[in-house]
């Protein structure tokens, strides 16, 4: 789960810049404050997976947390439209094909400037919000070392 | 992780699931080299099947496996156990497959 939600982490962030090279080639050099707290707590937990069996108690915490950071992406207004909807990265069109970023996309095609800056708004709280909670994630996951 | 796991799974052609899954990637993008691994996994799923509330209304991740092939009886009365036992997959080898690059590793390495 760990490794799928970083990749996942990782690949959302390059689709905003649209980055030519793959998610896990920009992840070592990236400057996003996001993505370097993912690849530091993901790091670490590789490390002491491989090293040896951190407890089950920290594991359990870490899931709990990583479990936050996937709540985090919704929005519960839901996007402009569909508020069932709440998930700021991913949606799909009414076709069911892929949509991301719903709330900002559909803004943009709009044209709706006003509307698509306060997406953009919801979109950079989130994104702060998970990259201190990843932060925290890496100092809890330090300091309990067996 | 998934690209991980497929290569310990043994597709039922015999390959492992890793090569099946490349091969299988060039030859439905036309391409003549494979895919880079970062590229195997299609991350932008939308919508159309029973994951869209875990994703989209509860925030949950959801990972969704599956084999291709010819069908041609999908939501008609003939999709059924009998079909998948006799004609979709008898030895239910594919399945096998499926559920051991899904849990194997998370089960394995992760707990």
């Amino acid at each position: 789960m760990l490794l799928r939600w970083n990749n996942s982490c990782a690949s959302s962030h390059n689709k905003q810049s649209r980055a030519t090279a793959s998610p896990s080639e920009t992840a070592s050099r990236s400057n996003r404050p996001i993505e370097k707290a993912g690849n530091l707590l993901h790091e670490a937990v590789t490390h002491d997976l491989l090293s040896g069996s951190p407890s089950p108690e920290k594991i359990q915490h870490l899931n709990e947390q990583m479990l936050q950071v996937e709540s985090n992406w919704l929005d519960p207004a839901g996007i402009p439209g569909r508020s069932w909807f709440q998930h700021l990265l991913y949606s799909s069109r009414y076709t069911y094909a892929h949509l991301e970023f719903p709330g900002l996309t559909e803004a943009v095609e709009k044209r709706d400037w006003k509307l698509a800056a306060q997406q953009a708004a919801l979109l950079e709280k989130a994104v702060e919000k998970n990259t201190k909670l990843l932060r925290s994630a890496y100092s809890s996951w330090e300091k309990n070392k067996p | 992780m998934l690209v991980e796991a497929s290569k310990d799974v043994r597709a039922p052609s015999g390959k492992s699931l890793y090569e099946a899954w490349r091969a299988t990637a060039m030859r439905d993008s036309k391409a003549s080299t494979p895919p880079l691994d970062s590229a195997l996994v299609e991350t932008r799923i939308g919508s159309g099947s029973d994951h869209t509330v875990f994703l989209n209304h509860l925030g949950r991740p959801v990972i969704n496996l599956g084999f291709d092939g010819d069908y041609g009886v999908y939501h008609s009365m003939y999709d059924d156990h009998y079909w998948m036992s006799h004609i979709g997959d008898p030895a239910f080898e594919y399945h096998v497959a499926s559920l051991a690059s899904g849990t194997c590793r998370a089960a394995s390495r992760e707990f």
